[in-house]
């Protein structure tokens, strides 16, 4: 068991490093950082593409009117990278960060969008990634924690030590 | 009880008042505590649900952004050697970078804001930086390498764009605080909004509770007297004499008192779910009980439910029967059935009681009619033989006799008639204490004047004068008892006559309208006489009292008492007023009913005889007694008649049938036939079946009216005086109607010897003087055209009595058809009349000369 560990530790490793070698200037789209394992997980639009998408419409209190939101939901990228039960922290370029609760996420919301009507959407427009919840599908998803969890250009997602 | 009841429904009032109030704060409470939870849900909802993010936070992060770019952008500028500026790569993606974020901040600005209520310079600062932030994406977009002097350029307008930054911020941070203000004013009024609610709340959880102790202490006190009303009834039902038994609609027994076991004489577990019937109703009603079960629960009706108490009988377990009051109530029990209550009260004391009472009742209604009917029959055996003592005397011939013996006959005569009257009166008590005298049309006022014209001549002898005063409005003919009528004012107009010397007695009646349509007649004899002392005021009221102070003239001590009988038999009550030395004053008061009916003329026409003018006329006299017989035909035989005697009815009829007689005088009550089956026979057929028969009786009332229904023509007394039965002939005989006969008459008969053989020589003196001033006042009056009729006739009227009883018949006649003139309509010729009178008064004086 710890020779697998430390064998999927140093594969990710690998990776990173391989990663960060080809294209010394591109960061990835999205780096997930479990603190229990160690662990960092980078996830390109590729592999968010793969994994199952959910789309909603909805309006939101910083855009203007109604738009189609696609993309995986937090939970399954959580999955993916195979974090642990701790405190997840969510930041986003512009150095924002907040602390989500595990119950304001479930299978079907936040999304983490990174099509906006069909379309990816850059950085000026709040992309490419987005943590979305379908705002108008209830007032339980209108409050001020809900409004502060739903990070915008989001690039990093830091999971804990659990206890 | 009734008054309990009466409170507890008033409390029942009373109590609904706050009932109702509670039930309304109640509700007042509920619906207002559930619109204070909705209002506060909803501020609660509104509360929760933001519709900012913090905004606070968003526009802060505008000038973080801004300067995070200016200082990227800044750093890049910054010489790294003496070569110069060297942009490189990283540092343009940094820079890249920093510009996105900025741009994205000022879109979500410029989006966040829009719906909020800013001011529009603020919205248009916004809309500046909005367009600035564009051009200066083109600034960035068209950046190339060398990047010199792009990077300059946009340097120098993101330094222009500084104040726009800070105007943007401080103008939105300037709304949120508008913002923060206007909701801790709704917050503070909220707050308010919900004291106000609180209070009112409080107020009416404070009536409520105010309420809810005032029901709970009302009812507590319900309870309490329902408990002490049920523990009255337990004591009462416990105490009670009579037996109480509850069933059930099937008449099973399930409750019963002591009481019901002491009078039935079971043991209570005995009488409990036994059959009712079975237990006290006696075997032979049984069946007839069961019946009216059955018939009950068919129907639902019994003959005793509720029907009060009845008098019935029940029986005790040893089968002994006993009256018993029973009575049955129904009611209904807590499971709402049908339950029944009976009650039985053991009345076998009582009964008894009853019964003896009874027994001694009908013990003394026997003896008192035994009484009457003694007193009856002795007074009638007695009345017999002194009608023929009386009539022996009148027979006598006083002239033959020597002085003394005259007087002796004189006392004899007296004391006869006395014992007469005294064994009359007995009986006239006996007869008006058995009130047999039925209801019938008399004339009051007409009665009246004939007893008082009855009484005149023996007031006159004492001096005395006697009035009849008539007021008010007699309507003639009335319903009543003519003969109790007769009776009292006879009886007190006699005694006042009695017991007054040269005074007036006056009689007189008040008619007045009494109610439901009679007439109420007030009755007053009042005198002038001696009077009478408080204290004895009282006791002449009894029977057989008189007053010592009453002298020679003490009467039987009957008269008032049969006065007061008959007037009670009237309806009436008699009272006296009286001074001593000035007179007393009898007064009554009658209900009489006036007769409206016309009825045919009372007085029966005599039947015109078929032979008329026989101066020696055929009469049959018919009468069981021999000495009535006797006395009675020589009577007949001194008027100068001829006198045939028959013993019974059946005699008579057949000598009746055989010769025509030209009257006949019949006794009523007779063996074999009576008196009204011989009148009937004799009216039949026959000679005789046309003649004149004038009924005789003692004992009977003479107003019977089977007497005249029979066919008599007029009833006589007994016993009879020979002045009453020459009166009789002058009616009916038409000898008498004759003026040739009455001249042949005359020879025979002299009407001033018969008036002093029938009242004495001085009385008959003093009364024909009278009659003569009466007559003479009538002439004057006949004469005196000026007067009035009424009184005119008053005058004459008193003329025609007064020549009437004296025996002067054709001055009588006279002045009677005078009297009609007067009161006739037609015109008046009178002269002829006045002749006629005058005529006659001085024939007549001098028949009386002796007298005048």
């Amino acid at each position: 068991m710890q020779v697998l560990r430390a064998f999927a530790i140093f594969c990710c490793v690998a990776v990173i490093s391989a990663f960060n070698a080809m294209s010394a200037e591109a960061e990835p789209m999205l780096v997930v950082e479990d603190e229990a394992s160690g662990t960092v997980t980078t996830f390109e639009e590729a592999d968010l593409l793969a994994l199952p998408q959910i789309s909603f419409k909805t309006s939101t209190i910083w855009t203007d009117g109604i738009r189609e939101f696609s993309g995986p939901s937090l939970m399954s990228v959580l999955e993916q990278a195979g974090v642990g039960s701790g405190e997840i922290t969510l930041t986003a370029i512009n150095d924002y960060s907040v602390i989500i609760r595990r119950d304001a996420i479930n299978d079907e919301a936040p999304i983490v969008a990174l099509r906006k009507n069909g379309a990816p959407f850059g950085v000026r427009d709040k992309g490419p990634l987005w943590i979305v919840y379908p705002y108008d599908s209830t007032p339980e998803f209108q409050s001020e924690a809900i409004y502060a969890y739903s990070v915008w250009q989001l690039n990093r997602i830091k999971v804990a030590e659990g206890n | 009880m009734q008054e309990k009841m009466a409170g507890g429904r008033a409390n029942r009032t009373m109590l609904r008042l706050p009932v109702m109030a509670l039930l309304a704060c109640l509700i007042v409470s509920s619906i207002s505590l559930i619109f204070s939870a909705m209002g506060f849900k909803e501020r609660l909802d509104e509360f929760s649900k933001a519709n900012n993010d913090n905004q606070g936070w968003i526009i802060s992060q505008l000038d973080v952004d801004y300067r995070g770019l200016r200082l990227v952008v800044r750093a890049a500028q910054t010489p790294a050697s003496d070569e110069g500026v060297r942009i490189s790569e990283s540092e343009m993606r940094q820079i890249r970078q920093s510009f996105d974020i900025f741009y994205s901040r000022v879109s979500v600005i410029s989006s966040s804001f829009r719906d909020l209520e800013v001011q529009p310079d603020v919205r248009t600062k916004i809309d500046g930086l909005v367009d600035a932030r564009t051009r200066l994406a083109m600034d960035v977009d068209n950046l190339e390498a060398p990047y010199e002097p792009g990077i300059g350029l946009l340097s120098a307008h993101l330094d222009e764009m500084a104040p726009s930054i800070r105007d943007v911020t401080t103008g939105v941070l300037q709304t949120f605080v508008e913002a923060a203000t206007r909701a801790e004013k709704s917050a503070h009024s909220l707050v308010v909004r919900f004291q106000f609610e609180a209070l009112i709340l409080l107020a009416l959880m404070v009536i409520s509770s105010f309420l809810t102790v005032r029901l709970w202490t009302d009812l507590e006190w319900r309870r309490t007297m329902t408990e002490r009303a049920s523990e009255n009834v337990t004591k009462a039902y416990d105490a009670s004499l009579s037996a109480v038994l509850v069933t059930d609609i099937s008449g099973r027994v399930i409750q019963c008192n002591k009481a019901a076991s002491r009078i039935l004489d079971y043991t209570e577990e005995q009488i409990l779910g036994s059959d009712i019937n079975d237990l006290c109703v006696p075997k032979r009603f049984r069946d007839e009980q069961d019946v009216l079960m059955e018939e009950f629960q068919r129907s639902g009706h019994h003959p005793m439910l509720g029907k009060g108490t009845m008098r019935t009988f029940a029986e005790r377990s040893s089968g002994e029967e006993f009256p018993a009051d029973v009575s049955i109530t129904g009611d209904f029990n807590m499971m709402d059935e049908r339950i029944f209550i009976v009650f039985i009260t053991d009345v076998s004391e009582q009964v008894a009681a009853e019964e003896r009472l009874k027994a001694a009742r009908h013990e003394a209604e026997q003896l008192a009619a035994a009484k009457s009917m003694f007193l009856a029959t002795m007074s009638h055996e007695m009345r017999t033989p002194l009608h023929g003592v009386i009539a022996s005397l009148e027979l006598l011939d006083v002239s033959a006799l020597s002085e003394d013996n005259e007087s002796l006959i004189k006392t004899a005569r007296d004391c006869s008639e006395r014992a007469l009257l005294q064994i009359n009166e007995i009986l006239d008590l006996i007869r008006l204490g058995e009130n047999r005298e039925p209801d019938s049309v008399f004339f009051p006022e007409e009665l009246s004047r004939s007893i008082v014209q009855e009484l005149t001549p023996l007031a006159k002898e004492k001096g005395n004068e006697i009035l009849l005063q008539v007021s008010g409005t007699c309507e003639g003919r009335y319903v009543g008892a003519p003969s109790a009528f007769a009776r009292a004012i006879y009886n007190l107009a006699g005694n006042a006559v009695k017991f007054t010397q040269n005074g007036t007695i006056t009689v007189s009646l008040d008619f007045q309208p009494g109610w439901d349509g009679g007439t109420r007649l007030s009755i007053a004899v009042a005198d002038t006489g001696i009077g009478i002392a408080p204290e004895d005021q009282q006791r002449i009221f009894e029977e057989f009292q008189t007053l010592e102070s009453g002298g020679s003239n003490v009467g039987t001590g009957l008269g008032l008492a049969i006065a007061k009988m008959a007037i009670a038999r009237l309806g009436g009550d008699l009272h006296l007023e009286s001074q001593p030395g000035e007179g007393s004053r009898f007064f009554f008061d009658v209900h009489l009913e006036p007769d409206h009916m016309v009825v045919e003329e009372r007085t029966a026409q005599p039947v015109e005889p078929e032979t008329r003018a026989r101066e020696v006329s055929q009469i049959l006299l018919v009468d069981d007694n021999q000495v009535n017989r006797t006395l009675m035909s020589r009577m007949v035989e001194r008027l100068g008649h001829h006198v045939e005697t028959a013993s019974d009815g059946r005699e008579a009829v057949a000598m009746a049938a055989a010769t025509h007689y030209d009257l006949i005088l019949m006794d009523v009550s007779m063996p074999v036939m009576n008196g009204l089956e011989a009148t009937r026979a004799i009216r039949k057929a026959g000679a005789s079946r046309n003649t004149v028969i004038l009924g005789v009786t003692a004992l009977v009332s003479r107003d019977d009216p089977e007497l005249r229904s029979c066919g008599m023509q007029e009833v006589l007394g007994k016993p009879m005086k020979l002045g009453d039965l020459e009166a009789a002939f002058a009616r009916h005989l038409a000898i008498y109607d004759d003026e040739d006969e009455d001249e042949a008459e005359d020879d025979s008969f002299d009407p001033m010897q018969a008036l002093s053989v029938l009242v004495g020589q001085d009385t008959a003196h003093a009364l024909v003087r009278q009659c003569f001033e009466d007559a003479q006042l009538a002439l004057e009056s006949l004469r005196d055209t000026e007067l009035e009729a009424t009184e005119r006739a008053r005058m004459i009227h008193s003329a025609v009595g007064s020549t009437g009883l004296v025996g002067l018949r054709l001055l009588s006649d006279a002045l009677s058809r005078s009297e009609r003139a007067v009161l006739s309509d037609g015109p008046l010729d009178l002269s002829e009349l006045v002749d006629e009178v005058a005529e006659e008064m001085a024939s007549a004086r001098e028949v009386f000369a002796s007298a005048l």
